[in-house]
């Protein structure tokens, strides 16, 4: 539609002339009108407006429904169930209940001590491991005791903030070594590092799939693939800002954006971008149950839902760390409100308030059959769900 | 969905039988109405709140038209008529979007030379424009996309938003001067 020729109008800059021009060109998805039709079929016939009553047509058309279950929001608008348009994902206003107008959320089974300055990062191989910050140590912990199995230094360097990002593949224990920019594989048989790999990156979040190991260093802006059984460096992504949280399903590799409002699609294979999503900004992380992605983060944004057959965020709650205990999500708020949430809806199904002895944290990690959370006393406590 | 398309046993229809048969509740007249007008809405849309959310926009827009059709006056102007709710609805979302605004980003890229895949790249330049075009007001937005994508002259991009032409200059002039202030400091950094 952008005729360059044209030069009776004040000229666009160049990009926004292209990039508008692209857009000029998009085809419409095929099923635009029929998702368009299928949401007219639900609604009242129109009317004709009569003159004495002004406003008639309008108040006949006007069905928006915006469903806000207790804490927690589906983004409906006057669609039918299952019409697949999306509204806009924009943050609700929520007003989450009172803790003590929900049923407890577990029960607390136990509280241990840990080392002062960790907090739990990973639960695998029977143990929970306790990260810290600086300086890059693993903490192997007995979660039924309390007790240390093992310390691992991962670097000796000072490292850089978010670093360490443990993740398990079934067989080795893999984490970041963050100051040195290396990885590292640990065999949980012996808590000992096998092998240490540069990968010029910090992972601030890791996935281990058995063959291949993803991090994402969201300071430097890459993603990064290494292959498990070699260390190399398979590929290395520049991403044009920080690069969060991660998750792989069938669909491909998601990669959430931490500082805009993105959830990328890429290929694993080819890295090739699939799909570009709009979500709330300032995500983390991204947890993966069924075909929905839990996205969490911090600076006040959302924790969402996004339903992956739907290909839109389809629901909002809180500000909260989300976990996946036996594929249910729970949160965990940053001033200590550890809430069991609805899988579809994240309204708030039960709730406990947890004494974080003053730290402005979501430290929550799921077991198999348990939640542990770390406080700012340096204790660990568990929560039988 | 088949069942919906035109059946060409109806034969043609002028644009106000169309309109008739739409008003009446006959969603097949409604469908061949608008159809023509898809690929002109989309491209609108996608201009207004970038691609990933112009569906939504545009549906909206079928959506508030079928809504809406028994106070189209002049059935001639349906071009226009659906052009004005599809930048009432985009301009609600952008609104909407700057009361929940997102962080500007730093397209500055990651260090390393070996082993790169580059498809990010114009993902980073396509952002540094949407960034321009994001902090533009839903207004002067408007004006561009109305009289850049889509060809509009500035009396027609008045029509549309409601606005005195002399209005919509002032405001296609402050667009194009933030839209450079925004490429240029993009391309300093």
């Amino acid at each position: 539609m952008i005729d360059p020729r044209r030069d009776d109008r004040e000229r666009l800059p160049e990009p926004v002339r292209d990039y508008l021009g692209e857009l000029g060109r998009l085809e419409p998805p095929a099923d635009l009108l029929d998702g368009a039709l299928d949401r007219i079929a639900a609604l009242p016939a129109p009317r004709r407006p009569f003159p004495w009553v002004r406003g008639a047509a309008l108040a006949a058309g006007a069905v928006a429904v915006a469903v806000v279950v207790v804490g927690g929001g589906l983004l409906t608008d006057d669609r039918p169930p299952g019409a697949s348009a999306s509204p806009v994902p924009t943050p609700l206003e929520l007003s989450p209940p009172p803790l003590d107008a929900l049923p407890a959320a577990g029960t607390v089974e136990a509280t241990f001590p840990i080392p002062p300055g960790t907090a739990p990062a990973l639960h695998a191989h029977g143990s929970l491991w306790l990260t810290s910050d600086p300086p890059a140590t693993l903490t192997r912990v007995d979660p039924a005791t309390g007790d240390v199995l093992a310390t691992i230094e991962l670097s000796t360097l000072t490292a850089r903030r978010y670093n360490t990002a443990p993740v398990s593949d079934g067989r080795w224990i893999w984490a970041s070594a963050g100051g040195d920019e290396t990885i590292v594989r640990i065999d949980p048989q012996t808590n000992e590092i096998v092998d240490r790999y540069p990968v010029e990156a910090a992972g601030y979040q890791m996935l281990a799939t058995g063959t291949d190991v993803w991090m994402t260093d969201f300071e430097l802006n890459v993603l990064v693939r290494i292959d498990a059984d070699t260390g190399a460096v398979i590929s290395r992504t520049r991403m044009p800002i920080g690069p969060a949280g991660i998750a792989l399903t069938d669909e491909g590799l998601w990669v959430s954006i931490w500082n805009a409002p993105r959830l990328l699609l890429f290929d694993p294979d080819t890295m090739e971008q699939l799909a570009e999503y709009r979500i709330a900004e300032n995500s983390i992380k991204v947890e993966v149950s069924g075909d929905s992605l839990y996205i969490s983060g911090n600076a006040g944004r959302p924790a969402e839902r996004f339903s992956i057959p739907e290909r839109r965020v389809v629901a909002q709650t809180e500000e909260m760390n989300v976990v996946l205990l036996a594929d249910r999500p729970w949160g965990m708020t940053f001033d200590g409100r550890l809430v069991r949430l609805d899988p579809a809806t994240l309204a708030w199904q039960a709730g406990r308030q947890v004494d974080m002895a003053g730290c402005d944290c979501d430290s929550l990690v799921a077991g198999t059959d348990r939640l542990y959370i770390g406080t700012g006393a340096a204790e660990l406590v568990v929560i039988a769900p | 969905m088949s069942g919906r398309h035109a059946d060409p046993r109806e034969g043609a229809t002028t644009v106000d039988g169309l309109v008739r048969r739409a008003r009446d509740g006959d969603l097949r007249a409604f469908e061949q109405l608008v159809e023509p007008h898809l690929a002109r809405l989309y491209g609108l849309a996608a201009g207004m709140v970038g691609p990933e959310e112009a569906r939504d926009v545009a549906q909206d827009t079928l959506v508030s038209a079928w809504r809406e059709l028994p106070r189209l006056n002049r059935a001639d102007r349906l071009d226009a008529w659906l052009r004005s709710i599809l930048m009432n609805r985009a301009r609600n979302v952008l609104r909407a979007r700057r009361r929940h605004p997102a962080i500007p980003f730093d397209p500055a890229i990651g260090h390393g030379d070996a082993l790169h895949h580059e498809p990010m790249s114009a993902l980073a330049g396509r952002w540094a424009v949407e960034e321009a075009l994001g902090r533009l007001r839903p207004d002067e937005r408007a004006v561009v996309v109305l009289h850049y994508l889509a060809d509009l002259p500035l009396r027609e991009v008045a029509t549309t938003l409601g606005l005195r032409e002399g209005t919509v200059k002032s405001r296609l002039h402050a667009a194009l001067q933030r839209l450079r202030v925004a490429l240029a400091a993009e391309e300093a950094s």
